[in-house]
């Protein structure tokens, strides 16, 4: 590939990036739910309210 | 004197791994409280090996967030996913010896033989805010039963929770915050 084939395919991937919807369409974040590293304190807050339950919920699956 | 881009993310993988491990413990004292048919000393939370699960959830968790994402901040399944991975992988929680002579039942020898296969299951289920009597009871036997005997990935245990997910939300819209992750 010369340099001006390497310059138009790099201008068409800019192209295709630049395509309304595209780059949304292969965002692999799925929902949009990406959390915030953890959040560890709503979780908690979660497991005061479901932790007993969800534990005795395993417990008889075993 | 200021730190270097280097050690601040030294410092930013060590807080991790920490903050993580101390969600861990608290699951861990949450899940004892609440299986009194077990006695407490029958078993004890490796701080070790607990914060070097820590570490290995927090780098595997990044290289496959940076891959798949183009964001830096991996959503609640995922981070299911991994904490079920490294617990079960890393096993925390230690048996100790002769622990047979304070269990009694055929069950509860059960529970102490899967002790951290349960803790996984249960880390994963408040990573999700999860209901987990949503789930049929086989559904759960069968993830112990994975998570104990067979070889698994991150990918498996993702898809699997997912697809709980889905079908939590599939027979009550109302559910709440496992809706949300969807």
């Amino acid at each position: 590939m010369d340099l001006q084939q390497k310059k138009d395919l790099m201008a068409e991937f800019d192209a295709i990036l630049s395509t309304p919807g595209f780059a949304e369409a292969y965002d692999m974040t799925e929902d949009g739910n990406h959390g915030n590293r953890g959040d560890y304190e709503r979780k908690e807050k979660f497991a005061e309210q479901y932790g007993a339950e969800n534990i005795k919920s395993i417990i008889e699956s075993v | 004197m200021s730190l270097s881009g280097k050690e601040k993310d030294v410092n930013k993988r060590q807080e991790e791994a920490k903050n993580w491990a101390a969600f861990i413990s608290g699951q861990y004292n949450l899940m004892m409280d609440n299986m009194p048919m077990l006695p407490r000393d029958c078993f004890y939370l490796c701080s070790e090996t607990l914060l070097d699960s820590g570490f290995s959830y927090i780098d595997d968790l990044n290289r496959f967030t940076k891959y798949h994402t183009s964001v830096q901040d991996p959503n609640d399944l995922k981070q299911a996913a991994f904490t079920a991975k490294w617990i079960t992988y890393m096993k925390p929680v230690q048996v100790v010896k002769k622990y047979r002579s304070k269990v009694s039942g055929e069950k509860n020898v059960k529970l102490c033989v899967q002790i951290n296969e349960l803790l996984a299951l249960h880390c994963a289920g408040i990573h999700m805010e999860f209901p987990m009597k949503i789930i049929p009871s086989q559904l759960k036997t069968h993830m112990l039963y994975t998570l104990k005997h067979r070889n698994f990935t991150e990918h498996m245990l993702l898809s699997t929770f997912t697809s709980w997910v889905l079908y939590a939300k599939n027979i009550d819209t109302k559910m709440g915050s496992a809706a949300k992750i969807v």
